[in-house]
């Protein structure tokens, strides 16, 4: 609303969003002279739990009035802040593409609440239905498990037939002296046999049942876990800045391994179970139809409760995900920084953080055991309480009671109706169990396929450009970016690096220099104006080549857990062991590895921690070398090792960057001060630019100030 | 080849040493010498690549771990300095190679190995997560809790004796010593 207003006072036609009902859904709307003819200065106060923001006529004086006057709070100032450089860009009379800032609001700050409800608002059956998608691939396994689990449900039958014939046609007769034994027991035993080979048949069947659908559910667990893996290296940098590391290996460890009982058990005994339950109902029927009518009636009562049930579990289960999810974030956050918490002897502080999330989980998992430990017996009661009003119903009749309940009934067949009343229960017991499984399955795949439904933020256009070979010109032409889409980190900003330059990129934390190089690694798209390499929009270009042509040096070097030969050939595995060591020689690397006891074949662990931090570097340096790229990133690339090595990592660079388009971020002016030309950033723009010298000539400049400052810490220590 | 001009067109090209040193000999005091010229010094040989290219890529180093010269295939050498080189780098990488194994337990956090070697038996320790290495030359490495890797080299060929003294759990599990 106030957006709306304070468009309307300007004149803006950004706001006008019903537009959108008659025209094609395109909110972007440009802004520019107007304004300029408007107003003159805006100025931009920050208080104490609001800001101000005034916006000056023509006639701006100490005593006139400003035009517009708006007070707001802190959660909308991520909003002004887009208004305010809107404005800005308009009194400089630039043209500025706004997007519908309502929308962007709602996309960037309220996602994850979005996330969270989309989780439980998908249709359980969709999901599972395509969970079940994934057994396609093995039919045969699955129609194999079904025919055994087929045969096992028919088998079943036959117990309690057998011992209903044995009771009213041999142990009856011959109890009441009809028939002798000796002329039945042929008959009797051939009857024992046939219930020993059918238990005999069920359990050869369930071994086959057994092997065939645990694999079957560990297989698709497989599948699952690397379709998730693949699709994350799909994504762009954007997906991983707003997900929890914790999140994300819970959903391709334990979430892909929770599908697993649903996979191996549940979808065969489910099926079954509700085959069972209908034939069973048929069978009881026939035996008699009052009794039968009995154990049937209360079944939709039943399944109606393990329903409703069934979606509580399910809002449980998610919560508990939610705890136990946090529980991973934890450790994945506490265990890589293990030295700092031990530095600054928090390891009680981080026990009691852990703690306080473990009870959490734990109170959370324990609610859903308390639901449905006490939901099941009452549920069973109900079912059971069946039996009893058929003992009630059938008790007059065995007696041989002619009553108003039906005919008498012969012991026989109130043993056979007994038997598969007792096995009448069994399906209704599976169908719970397989609800609470059922949930677990879904809510874990809820989670699994919005990764995968993820999809990445940075696409290639159908027909990419392939620049062969890549000269390393690049252009910024008014370029605006924002990470969650609502605050610009760059504002417009505009250069052009000939091939060959070295570019140093200064400026105090946060003001956006490290947001450039990750536009001109294609990380993230740029919001506003466009990055065009050797001419054409960067957009337009093949990824992954344009990639292999943009080498990167950071400031905390990542090396996988593997050799050094395997982290120095990481972006070319086909290089020879001459080219590994003469990049490690360019990186001065090469010394470094022959110290080691396994040489270049030495396993530096986990992130490298092996090795030291110089150590790391050179060698991330080599992989550079060895890329051999066109464009060349240096993010503080020296800022964290003594001098000395400092001086080696240095003389790397010097021979490193010879060639090549390079970007090198420094907060220690002396590493760039080589540079062909510095830029330097502040609050999302370049406020200063041109070489060293230049730029200390400039009076009262940022980059001037920097320098003094550094000279004189350096002369202090 | 197109890197390693790339490289040599950066101003790299006297840090690489591609020739072969003048000649290597092995003298009485028992070590490796390089002769350039007039210019003598005592050598170590080192593998830089000791698993993936372990008769190539040496570097010699002087007592204080200075490289006096890089060899990156013997065969560039003269027959003796080819030869003095073989046994300095004999001497320098002496690893047991396990031909069978006895037995193998486990205990808590620790694995106990009983193997026999070409030197006799031998029995040793391996942290309970550090699995045999599989090392680009073929056949598994393993190193004991010393840190002491007298190297075990366990042949291709024996694979299967790993495997079955350590019980089907290792292979199905997947993280038996062909994985990890």
């Amino acid at each position: 609303m106030f957006r709306r207003a304070l468009a309307g006072k300007l004149g803006l036609a950004a706001a006008a969003k019903p537009s959108c009902a008659k025209a094609p859904c395109d909110h972007r709307r440009r802004v520019g002279p107007s304004i300029a003819r408007l107003h003159r200065e805006i100025s931009h106060h920050t208080g104490l739990s609001s800001h101000t923001l005034r916006l000056h006529g023509r006639e701006a004086s100490p005593h006139a009035r400003p035009l517009l006057v708006v007070r707001y709070t802190r959660r909308q100032q991520h909003v002004m802040d887009n208004l305010v450089f809107v404005l800005e860009q308009a009194l400089q009379e630039r043209e500025v593409e706004l997007g519908d800032a309502d929308t962007r609001y709602t996309t960037g700050v309220a996602r994850p609440i979005r996330e969270a409800q989309a989780l439980v608002s998908t249709h359980r059956l969709a999901v599972l239905w395509r969970l079940l998608s994934y057994l396609k691939p093995y039919r045969r396994r699955v129609l194999s498990g079904l025919a055994a689990a087929s045969v096992i449900t028919l088998r079943s039958l036959v117990p309690p037939y057998l011992s209903g014939y044995l009771v009213d046609r041999v142990v009856g007769p011959v109890q009441a002296g009809e028939l002798e034994a000796a002329q039945v027991s042929t008959v009797a035993w051939l009857a024992v046999l046939g219930i020993g080979l059918s238990y005999l048949l069920r359990q050869a069947c369930q071994w086959v049942r057994l092997r065939l659908m645990t694999v079957l559910g560990e297989l698709v667990a497989r599948d699952l876990r690397d379709a998730l893996y693949r699709h994350l290296h799909s994504l762009s940098l954007g997906f991983f800045a707003c997900k929890k590391t914790g999140s994300l290996i819970t959903r391709v460890s334990s979430d892909t391994d929770r599908l697993w009982e649903f996979l191996a058990l549940g979808v065969v005994d489910l099926s079954l179970a509700l085959i069972l339950l209908i034939g069973l109902g048929g069978v009881l029927v026939h035996l008699d139809w009052r009794l039968g009518l009995v154990m049937i009636a209360p079944l939709p009562l039943v399944f109606t409760a393990i329903h409703l049930h069934g979606r509580h579990m399910e809002r449980l289960f998610l919560r508990a995900w939610w705890r136990s999810s946090s529980l991973t974030d934890v450790l994945s956050d506490t265990i890589p920084g293990m030295r700092v918490v031990q530095a600054f002897d928090q390891g009680g502080r981080e026990v009691e953080r852990f703690g306080e999330r473990n009870r959490g989980a734990c109170d959370e998992f324990n609610r859903i055991h308390a639901s449905w430990t006490t939901f099941w017996p009452l549920l069973m009661f109900v079912v059971q309480g069946s039996v009893v009003a058929i003992w009630v119903l059938a008790l007059p009749r065995l007696l041989g009671h002619d009553s108003v309940l039906g005919p008498p009934l012969s012991a026989g067949t109130f043993v056979s109706f007994l038997l598969y009343t007792t096995m009448f229960t069994a399906p209704v017991e599976i169908v719970g169990q397989m609800s609470r499984i059922m949930n677990r399955a879904t809510s874990s795949a809820h989670r699994v396929f919005e990764v995968l439904d993820s999809r990445p933020q940075i696409t290639e256009i159908d027909d990419p450009v392939r620049l062969e070979p890549v000269q390393g010109r690049i252009e910024f032409r008014d370029v605006s970016f924002g990470y969650d889409g609502v605050r610009q980190v760059l504002r417009g900003v505009s250069f052009i690096v000939q091939p060959g330059e070295m570019i140093g990129l200064v400026g105090p934390s946060g003001g956006g220099k490290s947001t450039i190089v990750s536009l001109i690694s294609r990380f993230y798209d740029v919001q506003g104006g466009c990055i065009k390499v050797d001419g054409v929009d960067l957009r337009q270009l093949e990824l992954g080549h344009y990639r292999r042509q943009v080498g990167m040096v950071l400031q905390d070097p990542y090396l996988f857990h593997g050799s050094i030969l395997d982290n120095i050939r990481y972006g070319m595995e086909g290089a020879s062991l001459d080219e590994v060591v003469a990049a490690a020689r360019v990186a001065n690397a090469h010394d470094i590895s022959c110290k080691l006891r396994h040489g270049y074949d030495t396993v530096v662990g986990e992130r490298g921690h092996t090795l030291s931090g110089g150590e790391r570097q050179r060698i991330s340096t080599a992989r550079a070398v060895l890329e051999d790229p066109r464009i060349l990133i240096l993010d503080e690339a020296t800022s964290a090792v003594d001098t000395e090595t400092e001086y080696e990592i240095q003389q790397a660079m010097d021979r490193l960057v010879k060639g090549r388009t390079v970007f090198a971020i420094a907060h220690r002016l002396s590493t760039v001060r080589r540079a062909t030309r510095l830029l330097v950033i502040e609050d999302g723009r370049i406020t200063e630019s041109g070489p060293h010298r230049e730029l200390l000539m400039i009076e009262g400049g940022t980059y001037r100030r920097l320098h003094e400052l550094q000279h004189s810490l350096h002369e202090a220590n | 080849m197109q890197l390693r001009q790339s490289i040599e067109s950066i101003g790299c090209k006297a840090k690489v040493r591609p020739g072969p040193p003048r000649s290597l000999q092995r003298r009485a005091d028992g070590r490796l010498w390089l002769v350039e010229g007039v210019r003598e010094y005592a050598v170590h040989p080192v593998r830089c690549f000791p698993w993936s290219a372990p008769d190539h890529h040496v570097s010699l180093r002087d007592d204080e771990r200075r490289e006096r010269a890089y060899i990156a295939d013997p065969a560039e050498l003269d027959v003796d300095s080819r030869r003095a080189l073989e046994q300095g780098l004999q001497d320098a990488g002496l690893i047991l190679s396990v031909t069978a194994i006895e037995a193998i337990e486990e205990d808590y956090e620790i694995r106990c190995w009983n193997v026999q070697t070409r030197c006799g038996p031998r029995s040793f320790q391996t942290r309970l997560e550090t699995w045999p290495r599989p090392v680009p030359g073929g056949g598994l490495l393993l190193e004991d809790v010393a840190g002491d890797s007298s190297g075990s080299r366990i042949p291709s060929s024996s694979m299967h004796a790993v495997a079955s003294c350590s019980g089907p759990t290792w292979i199905d599990r997947g993280q038996g010593p062909v994985h990890r």
